[in-house]
């Protein structure tokens, strides 16, 4: 429940809130690693991506790592070398992501080592996808809601990402079974933009299977959405990777599905 | 109701604290001991009377709660105060006396008294009419702030209250408390507080006895107290005598309006945003009345006007009866019911509030002892219905408090005033409970938790001498925890080593703590007076919520075995001074309390519907302190205080900002109010209030990167910023329009914001939305020039 919106937008109802643009002087801090590492069943390459923070007030050109060495390593006794692709994107196909093996992936860049486990999970079924009319904030809007029924091992954790034609919301959906385990989950994906899908649009869905770390991960980054205010203490992301100084980042193996429906009227 | 209950806990095999507490046990047994030597050896054998009564406002029969009986001229002064419930009892040698009785805002009333035998007298004193006339109130009132050991209490004044402007004319004491140092606002508009360096949720709020779980309207715009309904109010910053626990930080008792027994009433209010409307009726005259009060806001119907299907609404229900059944017995019943409701469409609806009841018994014992017996339900609870993806169901979640509380006041001679008593509570928190309407279910259920809390007091105003008193007692408080359930140990990762199951009733975890107050002051001359005290609180239940402002969805947990109770402890010092025969009044206190088991969340911590919340918090200690000046001008046409605080709260937990010290969210440096009224004449009075407050410390990005296609920043250090200084002026007008004796009515006008400042409510961080490559720093500010106008009626 986005209760902070609520409480802004019940203040914006009463009266006109004023947003300005202001200067705040900053701290800087020394760059750190980052690094988005997947890994998925799709029979798309490994991907690692290494770039580097910026301070605040600089534009968002954010370094790449290039000298980097990355291993990666299944739980079978196989491994490989990703290869340097340029601007820090470094690739494998050599290991295949296979459902419930755990792969552990190993950095040494600018002469400090990292270390990241991440299990692909096995594949729950993503079992649809469609478009109702719901009323929102916003007024009426369409929105794409989806469905799966979660199996009885406890443990299982969701990724959605949203598309339509041919862009995608940043919007994190998450979703696990800690308190509803074994039952059936359906969920609306509401978008806090102002984007509306019209009649015809192509909505993409891709749902994700991921481990418990990851999920603590993206979850983490996702409170920070709201950004820093009045009510939230901010704090970097619950990060899987290991090494020192601390990187920031995460490393994902997961099972991908993906679905697509055009909006009708 | 707890017959049944089987001992399982590690009473019998104490642990370390355990141990202690049973020290501190025979510690308590020996206070009492003390006391009660204290007490009898000042007893004197001479020849004493006992007057005693009750003193109460001659046109409305509204017993009066401090209102002060002396005799004429004694030095050192002789007198005494009434308590809450109106009673007073004087103990004197037999003779001939003059009696003055005195209240603030109402005309002296002397009275001669021929005292032989123990008496029974009522006074009735009247309100003064005319507030022009300069009323010359004598400054030996015992219960004048310099004469006793009492520190870190303000009481409020209603009448003045009611002059000071506050965001949209609805008058409200949770605001204006805000105005007075050591208490400042959780922020814009807010109705939440902290008081010396606490957190919101260590106040502890009494209506009518009961406690007040969620005092917020509208998300904290607006409180829960309909100031027509409320007859009193005192807040306690430190320094509370032992009758009063429950809560880390500060108390603040609400009494209710009893209601006019002599005559039928209504008065009312229509406002911009709200409107209000009382009833006052004897039930039996001179005997028992009703008191009946209402408040609903109308911004829905502006929604609906406007063709929106969004609901946002609250309302209030007061209700209070009161009847005497002799001289010796009387019996008040009283009731709050509030609710709040917002809706987005038919997709989610959320609607929350309070609902609390008491039921007194008033009893007099013999002339020295007073005795009250109080049964007292509170609840708070919301729910969420959410229609969405073909789920339809709704989320409740509900604590709720059963509580017996026996009081005795027991004044043997001048020099004592002793209040003892047990406080019994039983709590039931229902933290989540899935309640599906439609055909998609979705099965969760929260576990249930039980609580059972005690408290045993003894305290004792002692005038030692006429220059020292003492304000002394302990309160011995338990909390046990009770099945039925599963119960969790957690290892240092927050992870789930052991679950053990609990039956229904068993003790699952107990902690006793001793909870001393001390309080000392010197007179060092009429007008002024040194003070110190020495304070223990310890709080059993706790708020989970990411927000300081009254969220409506507030989880509170009990103590258990992995969260111990939290404690403060608090040592003050102050002066106290009368100037130019009372119309000045100044204080100074200084502060420094420490704090432990101070909550707070792991990075990433799933605060919401998760039984296994007690795995993502964090505890750890605190420390505050300041020094708090207030200079008060308290009669003539100009009146109104200056305050000023100068304090600093920090908390120190592993596993946040490295294991360092850290400014508390709520940490201010500098924080001033400046309130003025003035009458420009019988009919219009004028009043301003100015705050300036240093901004909440707060967590900035040093840093940033882009992470699943989103630029995210980085951070450093836990509040390791300010948000920019908050200043503001409210300005408001009273005009009174008629008063007669049958018929008052009077308007109300008021500009929150006057000089239109931009206050920060909130800096977020963003990319810029033309220009991707920049990022930048966004200041939301909320009420700029607020105007509103209410007209009030009475008859």
């Amino acid at each position: 429940m986005k209760l902070k919106l609520l409480a802004i937008s019940s203040a914006l109802l009463l009266f006109t809130a004023c947003e300005r643009v202001i200067e705040i002087d900053l701290n800087s801090s020394s760059p750190a690693l980052v690094v988005e590492a997947t890994l998925n069943d799709s029979g798309e390459p490994a991907q690692v991506r290494l770039t580097k923070t910026v301070n605040f007030s600089e534009p968002n050109n954010y370094p790449a790592v290039e000298n980097a060495t990355i291993t990666l390593a299944d739980d079978k006794g196989n491994s490989t070398v990703l290869q340097h692709k340029g601007k820090g994107l470094y690739e494998s196909t050599q290991i295949k992501g296979v459902q419930g093996n755990t792969y552990t992936l190993t950095i040494l860049a600018e002469g400090n080592n990292y270390t990241a486990v991440s299990q692909l999970p096995k594949k729950v079924n993503f079992d649809s996808l469609w478009i109702t009319e719901q009323n929102t904030f916003i007024g009426k809007t369409k929105v794409a809601s989806v469905k799966l029924k979660d199996p009885i091992e406890i443990g299982n954790n969701y990724r959605f990402k949203l598309g339509l034609n041919q862009g995608r919301f940043s919007n994190l959906f998450l979703f696990n079974d800690n308190i509803s385990n074994g039952q059936t989950l359906s969920r609306s994906l509401f978008v806090n933009d102002n984007t509306k899908m019209e009649v015809n649009d192509t909505v993409k869905v891709e749902m994700q299977c991921i481990d418990a770390a990851s999920y603590l991960y993206f979850f983490s980054l996702n409170q920070l959405d709201s950004g820093p205010n009045q009510s939230a203490s901010p704090a970097n992301p619950v990060s899987n990777i290991k090494g020192s100084p601390k990187a920031l980042g995460y490393f994902s193996a997961y099972s991908v599905q993906r679905r697509e429906v055009i909006v009708k009227e | 109701m707890f017959a049944n209950l089987k001992s399982k806990h590690n009473l019998y095999f104490p642990s370390l604290p355990d141990l202690e507490s049973v020290l501190n046990l025979q510690n308590f047994f020996r206070l009492a001991f003390l006391l009660s030597f204290f007490v009898f050896a000042t007893t004197t054998f001479a020849q004493n009377a006992t007057l005693s009564g009750t003193i109460k406002d001659s046109k409305t029969g509204e017993v009066l709660i401090g209102a002060t009986v002396a005799v004429e001229n004694s030095k050192p002064i002789v007198g005494t105060v009434t308590n809450v419930y109106g009673f007073y009892s004087l103990t004197l040698p037999k003779g001939n006396y003059t009696l003055l009785v005195s209240f603030i805002g109402y005309q002296n009333l002397k009275k001669s008294v021929d005292l032989q035998q123990n008496t029974t007298l009522t006074f009735e004193i009247a309100e003064n009419t005319n507030e022009l006339t300069e009323i010359v109130v004598t400054s030996d009132a015992p219960q004048d702030k310099v004469q006793n050991a009492q520190m870190g209490m303000e009481k409020l004044e209603m009448k003045e209250m009611n002059k000071i402007p506050v965001l949209l004319g609805e008058r409200d004491i949770l605001k204006t408390i805000q105005l007075l140092p050591g208490i400042k606002s959780a922020g814009e508009g807010n109705s939440g507080f902290n008081v010396r360096g606490g957190t919101s949720d260590q106040n502890a709020i009494f209506l009518d006895e009961a406690l007040v779980y969620n005092a917020s309207h509208l998300l904290g715009f607006f409180s829960t107290f309909n100031s027509d309904a409320i007859k009193d109010a005192t807040v306690y910053k430190g320094g509370m005598p032992a009758q009063y626990g429950s809560r880390l930080s500060s108390v603040l008792d609400i009494r209710m309006k009893d209601g006019n027994d002599k005559k039928f009433g209504m008065g009312g209010g229509i406002g911009l945003i709200s409107s209000r409307l009382n009833v006052e009726t004897p039930i039996v005259k001179d005997k028992g009345s009703l008191f009946l009060s209402g408040r609903r806001t109308y911004l829905d119907l502006f929604l609906k006007a406007a063709d929106n299907d969004n609901t946002l609404y609250f309302y209030d229900f007061n209700a209070k009866a009161n009847y005497k059944i002799n001289e010796k017995n009387r019996i008040f019943l009283s009731g709050y019911f509030g609710r709040d409701k917002l809706g987005v469409g038919n997709t989610f609806g959320i609607d929350w509030g309070n609902t609390t009841g008491t039921l007194r018994w008033n009893r007099v014992i013999s002339p020295k002892m007073f005795s009250n017996t109080s049964l007292i339900y509170s609840n708070y609870s919301y729910r969420i219905s959410i229609n969405a993806a073909g789920n339809e169901f709704d989320i409740l979640s509900r604590i709720r408090d059963y509580a017996i509380k026996q009081e005795f006041l027991y004044l043997p001679n001048p020099k004592h005033t002793i209040t003892f008593g047990v406080h019994s509570t039983y709590h039931n928190i229902v933290p989540g409970q899935v309640e599906s309407r439609g055909s998609n279910v979705i099965n969760v259920e929260l576990q249930d938790r039980y609580a059972w809390e005690n408290a045993l007091f003894v305290n004792d105003e002692w005038k030692i001498s006429p220059r020292l008193n003492l304000n002394y007692g302990l309160r011995l408080t338990t909390f046990s925890l009770l099945g039925e359930g599963k119960f969790y140990s957690y290892n240092s990762e927050g992870k789930v080593t052991n679950t053990t199951n609990y039956g229904s009733g068993e003790f699952v975890q107990t902690y006793i703590n001793p909870e001393p107050r001390l309080g000392l002051s010197y007179t060092v001359n009429l007008n002024t007076s040194v003070k110190a005290s020495y304070t223990r609180n310890v709080q059993n239940l706790h708020l989970i919520s990411n927000s300081n402002a009254g969220t409506p969805t507030d989880l509170w947990i009990p103590s258990s075995k992995n969260i111990k109770p939290e404690t403060a402890d608090q040592w003050a010092l102050g002066l106290f001074k009368n100037i130019k025969d009372n119309q000045f009044e100044f204080n100074v206190e200084a502060y420094y309390k420490t704090m432990s088991n101070q909550i707070d969340y792991k990075d990433g911590a799933n605060t919401r519907a998760n039984d296994k919340i007690e795995g993502e918090l964090l505890t750890g200690i605190g420390r505050a302190y300041g020094i708090e000046f207030l200079f008060r001008k308290k009669q003539g046409r100009l009146t109104g205080w200056v305050g000023y605080t100068l304090s600093r709260t920090e908390r120190q937990i592993e596993g946040i900002n490295g294991g360092n010290w850290y400014a508390a969210r709520q940490d201010r440096t500098h924080d001033i109010s400046v309130v003025a009224m003035y009458d420009l004449s019988k009919k219009v009075s004028l009043s301003a209030a100015w705050v300036f407050n240093t901004g909440n410390a707060v967590t900035f990005p040093s840093g940033k990167y882009t992470v699943a296609d989103k630029t995210t920043f980085v951070y450093t250090e836990r509040n390791g910023y300010r948000m920019p200084d908050y200043h503001r002026l409210d300005i408001g007008l009273t005009w009174i329009r008629k008063k007669t004796a049958k018929f008052e009515s009077s308007w109300n006008f008021s500009i929150y914001n006057a000089y239109g400042r931009e206050n920060a409510y909130t800096i977020t961080f963003r990319e810029n939305k033309d220009d991707r490559t920049k990022t930048e720093a966004v200041r939301t500010a909320l009420f700029r020039f607020v105007p509103a106008v209410t007209y009030n009626f009475k008859f």
